[in-house]
């Protein structure tokens, strides 16, 4: 078709061409726009990443302090990153959760920044200077020169959750006095932080030194950053034993391996042994702990050192072997099998419990495998959870009673047994401290038959093999010991001080080292020192040498607590969004593109049949179909194309409408505004092809259909292509079966289909289609004899042309479907927990909020004590990681992970969390399953993979619940945990349950008394709302596509009402003819489009519910009033359109219609 | 015989003009007409026949003169009163038929009915009606399944439902052959009796306008009136 007949085709026929390029345009603006708006997050997290890391490119992160120089790089700055409290005393404020950050100014150099704050204490200052950020100066309301309380972890070598650990609240944390000496804007180094989500971060800087010396770690820092593109590798790192807080004690014919931290980390006493053995060193390893007393005879001797050790073999089996008599061998195995013989009730009565135990669980499984069918699938699980875990327990108790059986060996030193007065053979008790589940202070016992009595010599005076006890070993007497644990001095007599003078820490006895491990078994380590002695043909110099060249290259950085990360990497992969806003949207545009598909396909037809007197005086003039419909086609193309280029503004326009709305009106869907406008020409190019390839399909099928008139009916102006009028006769049984097996596949497809959104969509589209053709049908079918009643005949006006009718019902049905779809997981009423609290703590509690003891050690007052008892406190260990909850709009890729305590794990399904698993490095959590769906993208049915503290992979078999408090965690047991991440210590996340009547009082003393921890109280329901907030702010901006549609749908109704009009002028005419009044003629159309309207909606609604029910696999604690609300809305806003249109369309004079002349 | 309100059915036209614009169709034109008479109107294209068809009918008003029908001056009326009026008192046949192409035969007959309460004899009446012009095997039949003569057979059944004192046809059978405009004239004729009512038809056709009892003949706006001795 040229160019010239075309334009005069559209100057004629303009008001339908441009209708169409219009709708074209809708269709190309909400699709583009919808992957613009995804672009633009993504965008946006992109721009953000880049601002908050500037030029950073890698990072090398410690959970320790180490000398810089341990990294080979040239251009490495140097930080001490720590998170911690920040008290403005003047304006009585408090920041909590703020990155304490040590730097000096070429820290600045990654931004390009004219000028660096001055981080240096000002002239006349008596403290030194701290700089913060806008968002912190916002949030402690200060100045500059206000002075700042900065309240930062005290570090120590010693784990505080180990017996040796300091824990006491005033040595846990230290203050630092500084004054503001500048404030940066919340942008550039102002956004600096490592956590991966688009809220400011609340920053402050302080000199590098002065953090260094008040940490008392000169030279040292915990992060070195580089702008290189080149990753770090742990080859570049040159490890020492010191960077590994080791040492080694060097002696003449030996030298002993011991830590900083007291026990030798697994990971580095497997090291050392290996290396030992594979060089033929010959080794000795201790574990030495300190017993509160050795008692025997009703005698006591306090706080004594006692060592586990080899005593089968070696050093010690020597030495004891030279030391015990036979007499006394003979009286050991008198007594040992007396202690046998005394045991044995006990013994076969615990077997016997254990055993019917066993028994009662073999039967529960059994019953379960028979009678499983009849439970409903959670009481089913639930049982069998329950079996598992009494299967766990049996068998911890198989393993504790076994080690029961034989009584324990000891050897004690001639000061020892002289002052309990006993002899070989005798019972000694020695009692000494655990730290508890809550790290409390635990006595327990042990009992042992005295084996041996050592003279104070050899090994038995060797205190090179005692590591150094904190605040004991160095003290002149035993009364001035300052322990973390509690000491009664009273017990301490003088001869005690006496062989502290004489011996100081020398070991007054010694037990086996298989026993020592078993009693003292903690998560930190299972020895104390390492002694090992020259290897065959070399001297001890060279042996140490060749030990710990080997020994630091068996070690990997990363099973140490080092962490090599890719920063600017990993976070411009984070900043592709958790959620994909461009999918999202554009899912629900799909219903949209539909809607405009066949109202094109409406209009297009409209107009070629407003031109079938053109069709067919070309037909009758030879012209072939082909030809014709070609014409028609190339016409729909370059409207549909005009209208797509007109649809490629309208994307901009409507993703900015987006963006604007994302900013302010549904700003809890991102928490922050910094959203702005990215589009990128492919997602205008994608818009455009597939709007257009959806339209043309459309106009495609309309001209196909231009063959089924005959010439003679398009040449007397017929318009109907398919005259729906021709046939009485209904087809409403013949169409059952064929529409029951749509239904039944479309519905299958969905539901088989994985993807909720693909199920919901084809759910949802089966019923609208499935509806729409029942419909249509049943409109054709209309000529059965009835009364004949206004109703009726409005009802038949409806059947006049039946594809316009549907087309209209479907669009309104699409509307309706999104509304209620989307709406009917819109949560009106408030979100219920039986929790009254969450806190969060920014430095790690190490004493139980729910004991007394505990209470008091963390400062608070004996009124504050007892109003806390009314309230249960349940604490959870915290490995920080990235919220996974909708709140967050970057990709986690490292979920933040919580220690779930005991107290949790009571109820089902938290229980499951007891259950240990057979694989090794394989744990079960629990996950919210919105946040494990939609923000990690990860199936629950298959393992989470996420790294150990020592850098090997760490499978997590997930258990889901929904619409949790923990939607932003992941969640293990407590003892897995420790497992897994032994170093993180003490507890920062709580769940407390108050009276309602008490709980203002409650927050208020928690915030204040541990107001130096950063610990910060939010309403338990609060914290749900805000996640309903977010899940609410998408549903509202998904519920403006569906106003979309409905605006769509009733510009349908309103076309059609106008076009049947058109038509119908003969007729409406005869009805006036006949005495019709206007007014009731109006009252019909209106009637007529109402029934569309209302069949449309209720098609509309039925697919909503049953999409939702196929997608979510039952209908959701339903929204009624708000979604009663919209649907009113919608009802009424047609009813409108309906009447004006009809108020319009009829103002033109009808009757001269008739005139035949 | 059926009688109007008044006693007798009367169409008076005194003085009637109609002009559209600056062209004046109809000029001077008076007539009476009383009973059961049977007029034809003829006259080339553009003399305006069909103008004052629909003037008569009320589809249109007059631009000078008046009309009275049953001594009462329709165009007096209120819009909702004159449609009260057309209702009941005219009954229209179009060339073109006018059937509602969604609804059956026994439904377009009923249409008329609608417009205000429902007798409740309508759907006998329009058996009736059906049954005399002949389509009673046809009712539920749909227009386009319907032959051109029997179209207009159901046009001039719907005409009569509401019993009309005047039946307006404009050129019922102008569409049709000879066979078929024979028997709908028959038909006409044969209901004109049986419903004693003012027939007037609009034709082209002079053999069939010599068979109704009044001639009027329309040139170039203005009428003569002759009666038909053959009728």
């Amino acid at each position: 078709m040229c160019l010239r007949q075309f334009k005069k085709s559209f100057r004629y026929f303009w008001q339908i061409h441009l209708t169409v390029a219009l709708c074209t345009a809708v269709a190309t603006g909400v699709l583009a726009g919808a992957l613009i708006v995804g672009d633009s997050v993504r965008g946006s997290l992109r721009s953000l990443t880049t601002e908050r890391l500037g030029t950073i490119q890698h990072a090398l992160l410690a959970d320790h302090f180490f000398q810089p120089n341990l990294l080979n790089r040239q251009d490495k700055v140097s930080a001490i990153l720590l998170n911690g409290t920040i008290v403005a005393p003047q304006k009585q404020t408090r920041a909590s959760k703020v990155n304490i950050l040590g730097i000096t100014e070429s820290f600045f150099t990654f931004w390009d920044a004219d000028t660096a704050p001055n981080l240096n204490k000002a002239a006349g200052q008596p403290f030194n200077a701290i700089v913060i950020n806008e968002a912190l100066q916002s949030e402690l309301n200060a100045q500059v020169g206000d002075t700042l309380l900065v309240n930062i972890p005290q570090v120590a070598d010693i784990h505080p959750e180990f017996i040796l650990g300091e824990r006491d609240a005033s040595e846990a944390i230290q203050s630092l006095r500084l004054v503001i000496g500048d404030v940066v804007p919340a942008e550039n180094v102002g956004r600096f932080s490592l956590r991966v989500h688009q809220s400011l971060p609340l920053n402050a800087f302080i000199a590098l030194p002065v953090l260094q010396k008040a940490l008392g770690q000169e030279n040292k820092v915990n992060a070195l950053f580089t702008k290189q593109t080149a990753p770090i590798s742990s080859d570049e790192l040159v490890l020492t034993l010191e960077a590994l807080g080791l040492n080694i004690q060097e002696h003449e014919t030996h030298f002993d391996l011991q830590s900083q931290e007291y026990l030798l980390k697994p990971i580095f006493s497997e090291a050392a042994l290996t290396v030992a053995v594979r060089n033929q060193i010959p080794t000795f390893s201790t574990l030495t702990y300190l017993a509160n007393t050795i008692s025997a005879n009703g005698k006591t001797v306090p706080y004594s050192t006692i060592v586990a050790l080899p005593t089968d073999q070696g050093t010690f089996a020597e030495y004891l072997d030279r030391h015990v008599t036979e007499t006394d061998m003979w009286a050991y195995g008198q007594a040992y099998d007396q202690e046998i013989k005394r045991r044995e009730p006990e013994i076969s009565e615990e077997n016997k419990k254990l055993d019917e135990k066993i028994d009662r669980i073999t039967k529960e499984v059994n019953t379960l495998a028979e009678t499983g069918s009849k439970l409903s699938k959670t009481e089913y699980k639930q049982r069998l959870d329950e079996a598992d875990i009494a299967s766990t327990e049996v068998q911890n108790a198989l393993k504790a009673h076994r080690a029961r059986r034989k009584p324990g060996e000891i050897v004690l030193n001639t000061w020892t047994a002289a002052d309990l007065g006993v002899k070989v053979g005798d019972g000694i008790n020695i009692t000494y401290y655990r730290v508890g589940a809550s790290e409390e202070y635990i006595i327990e016992t042990a009992s042992f038959l005295l084996k041996g009595i050592l003279p104070i010599e050899g090994i038995a005076a060797d205190r090179g093999i005692i590591p150094t006890f904190p605040g004991i070993h160095n003290t002149a007497d035993m009364s001035e010991w300052e322990s973390p644990f509690p000491i009664d001095y009273a017990l301490i007599r003088d001869k005690d001080e006496a062989y502290w003078d004489e011996y100081g820490a020398t070991p007054k006895a010694f037990i086996s080292l298989e026993t020592g491990q078993r009693l003292w078994q903690n998560r930190f380590g299972t020895l104390t020192s390492i002694r090992m002695t020259t290897a065959p043909d070399t001297d001890i110099r060279e042996t140490l040498t060749r030990f710990e060249t080997e020994f630091l290259k068996k070690i990997q950085p990363e099973e140490v607590g080092f962490q090599f990360l890719s920063l600017q990497a990993d976070g411009l992969q984070a900043s592709t969004g958790a959620t994909d806003f461009g999918m999202l949207f554009g899912s629900l545009s799909a219903f949209i593109i539909i809607a405009v598909a066949l109202l094109v396909g409406m209009l297009f037809r409209i107009g070629v049949e407003q031109r079938s007197r053109e069709i067919g005086i070309l037909q009758a003039i030879g012209y072939p179909l082909v030809k014709i419909r070609r014409r028609f086609l190339y016409e729909g193309g370059i409207i549909a194309g005009i209208g797509s280029l007109i649809g490629c503004l309208l994307a901009v326009g409507y993703a900015q409408l987006m963006i604007f709305g994302l900013q302010t009106w549904w700003l809890p869907a991102i928490g922050t505004p910094f959203m702005e406008l990215h589009a990128s020409p492919w997602s205008l190019l994608s818009g455009v092809l597939i709007s257009l390839a959806v339209v043309m399909i459309s106009i495609r099928v309309t001209v196909h259909k231009l063959g089924k008139t005959s010439v003679v009916s398009l040449l007397a102006g017929g318009t109907d292509f398919v005259d729906a009028t021709t046939t009485s006769k209904p087809k409403t049984r013949k169409a059952g079966p064929f529409l029951f097996f749509v239904a039944l596949v479309g519905i299958g497809v969905g539901i088989l289909v994985g993807n909720p959104i693909v199920r919901l969509l084809c759910v949802a589209l089966t019923i609208i289609a499935i509806g729409a053709e029942a419909f249509d049908r049943w409109l054709k079918s209309q000529n059965a004899s009835k009364r004949l009643s206004r109703m009726r005949f409005a009802v038949k006006n409806a059947g006049r042309q039946p594809g316009r009718s549907t087309t209209c019902v479907i669009t309104v049905g699409i509307a309706c479907c999104i509304i209620v779809a989307v709406g009917a997981n819109r949560h009106d009423a408030p979100p219920e927990t039986e929790y009254a609290f969450v806190a969060e703590s920014s430095l790690p509690l190490h004493h139980s909020l729910n004991t007394p003891d505990g209470r008091f050690e963390l400062g608070f007052s004996e009124n504050a004590s007892e109003l806390l008892s009314a309230s249960e406190i349940i604490p959870f260990r915290v490995l920080p990681g990235e919220d996974v909850s909708c709140l967050n709009l970057y990709q986690p890729q490292k979920p933040q992970i919580l220690g779930a305590s005991d107290t949790m794990l009571d109820e089902f399904p938290w229980r499951k969390l007891k259950l240990k698993l057979s694989e090794i490095g394989r744990v079960l959590a629990i996950g919210d399953e919105k946040s494990l769906r939609w923000i990690l993208h990860h199936d629950p049915k298959d393992d989470f993979l996420v790294q150990d503290e020592f850098g090997k992979a760490l499978r997590l078999e997930l258990e889901t619940v929904e619409n949790s408090i923990f939607q932003s965690q992941l969640i293990i047991s407590e003892s897995n945990f420790t497992k897994y991440f032994p170093s993180q210590s003490g507890y920062q996340f709580f769940l407390i349950k108050t009276p309602p009547a008490l709980r203002e009082e409650t927050a208020q003393i928690l915030e204040k008394t541990l107001s130096d921890y950063g610990f910060d109280l939010t309403s338990a329901a609060a914290r749900l709302a805000s996640y309903r907030a977010v899940e609410n702010t998408y549903i509202s901006t998904f519920q403006s596509l569906g106003g979309l549609g409905v605006l769509l749908g009733t510009f349908g109704l309103a076309l059609v009402l106008f076009r049947n009009i058109i038509e119908r002028r003969g007729e409406l005419a005869t009805l006036r003819a006949f005495g019709f009044q206007r007014r009731l003629l109006s009252r019909m159309l209106f009637l007529e489009n109402c029934f569309l309207l209302v069949i449309g909606m209720f098609i509309g609604i039925a697919a909503g519910l049953a999409a939702i029910l196929a997608s979510q696999g039952h209908l959701p604690s339903f929204p009624w009033f708000s979604l009663t609300i919209t649907l009113l809305f919608i009802f009424g806003f047609g009813i409108i359109a309906n009447a004006v249109a009809v108020a319009v369309a009829l103002r033109s004079p009808l009757l001269s219609t008739l005139k035949s002349e | 015989m059926r009688q109007s309100l008044t006693g007798t059915f009367s169409l008076k036209v005194s003085n009637l003009s109609k002009d559209f614009g600056t062209v004046q169709v109809l000029r001077d034109i008076s007539f009476d007409f009383t009973d059961d008479v049977s007029v034809a109107i003829t006259g080339p294209s553009g003399s305006g026949k069909s103008t004052l068809l629909h003037i008569i009918g009320t589809l249109e008003k007059p631009s000078n003169g008046q009309v009275r029908i049953n001594n009462t001056d329709p165009f007096a009326l209120s819009e909702p009163e004159l449609a009260r009026y057309r209702n009941s008192v005219i009954g229209f046949v179009f060339q073109d038929h006018h059937l509602l192409p969604q609804y059956s035969v026994l439904e377009n007959v009923l249409v008329p009915t609608l417009a205000f309460k429902q007798e409740p004899d309508a759907t006998e009446r329009a058996h009736e009606l059906l049954d005399r012009v002949g389509l009673t095997d046809r009712i539920w039949h749909r227009p386009a399944e319907l032959s051109g003569g029997e179209r207009q057979r159901v046009a001039i059944a719907r005409a009569l439902i509401n019993q009309p004192d005047i039946l307006l046809c404009d050129e019922p059978t102008g569409n049709l052959d000879t066979a078929t405009t024979e028997t709908i004239a028959n038909l006409l004729f044969e209901l004109h009796q049986a419903e004693k009512n003012i027939l007037i038809v609009v034709t082209h056709n002079l053999t069939l306008a010599l068979r109704f009892q009044e001639h009027l003949q329309l040139v170039e706006g203005r009428c003569s009136i002759e009666g038909n001795s053959e009728s």
